[in-house]
């Protein structure tokens, strides 16, 4: 299965129990998530959701914005297919 | 009727498991149905009768629980950095459960404390070596998909973040049954 921006966007929104529209690329997860355990709690429902279950903190790190964590997932997607 | 340190502590204690047992319920309802989940299931449902125990006792010593604002599972993600994988989340919880565990045992074993804390403790211990052994258990079969050096070398890196959030974070904690310590035995500690 692949996993385009769009769908991406569209669970992630739906994880936050946020409207599509307010998840600019640009936006900061910091600011769509009011806690550090809800920001966790995405993280995991995002790999479950997408098969990619090992993300690892230190790329994890480098993510603020929206927009970088839909790339993540892009490319822990890519590699996941890859591997089968 | 109990002192102002033990309320304090027994109602951290209660505190401390709500956190928990909400923590796991939230991770629960996140992931897909596996054995990972249905362990956290009833590790988070063990939390929560971990903290209605701790309310049960504190009322039984004529007393109501503080509403107490620690934060202490913050501080660990503040030292470790934030856990993003399932298998950080056991990782740290590992470390956490531990010294949860000492902290129980650290204060039954002080002498004079009530009967009913003593208890209490010892019904929650049966739980948490338990927890102890699952998350054991789930980090050993997630060998193959992390690589077992690097489960360990997370681990040491929660251990580390453990002895700093220790030091930091739980010093009224650690000053609280020193405290219960002190007047109970006297000040030699004898």
């Amino acid at each position: 299965m692949v996993f385009d921006k769009a769908s991406i966007k569209q669970r992630i929104a739906a994880v936050l129990r946020q409207p599509e529209a307010l998840l600019a690329d640009e936006a900061l997860l910091s600011e769509l998530v009011e806690e550090s355990f809800a920001l966790i709690e995405m993280m995991i429902e995002l790999q479950e959701e997408f098969g990619t279950r090992a993300f690892v903190q230190d790329d994890f790190r480098a993510v603020r914005t929206v927009g970088e964590l839909i790339t993540l997932i892009e490319q822990y997607s890519t590699t996941a297919l890859r591997c089968q | 009727m109990i002192s102002e340190n033990e309320l304090w502590l027994l109602s951290f204690y209660r505190v401390s498991e709500i956190s928990g047992a909400l923590f796991f319920g939230r991770l629960a309802r996140s992931m897909r149905p596996s054995s990972i989940q249905a362990d956290m299931t009833k590790h988070f449902s063990d939390e929560a009768m971990h903290a209605w125990y701790w309310t049960d006792c504190i009322e039984r010593l004529g007393a109501k629980p503080l509403k107490l604002d620690v934060a202490y599972q913050d501080q660990y993600l503040v030292a470790a950095g934030m856990p993003v994988n399932i298998m950080e989340i056991l990782a740290i919880t590992q470390v956490f459960e531990r010294r949860v565990i000492n902290q129980y045992k650290r204060h039954s074993r002080t002498v004079g404390t009530h009967q009913d804390v003593c208890q209490t403790i010892a019904r929650i211990m049966q739980d948490e070596r338990w927890h102890i052994q699952w998350i054991r258990n789930a980090l050993q079969e997630m060998e193959p998909e992390y690589g077992k050096d690097h489960i360990e070398t997370t681990m040491q890196r929660y251990m580390q973040a453990d002895v700093e959030v220790y030091r930091k974070t739980m010093r009224e904690h650690e000053e609280r049954v020193r405290h219960l310590i002190h007047t109970y035995r006297g000040p030699d500690g004898v």
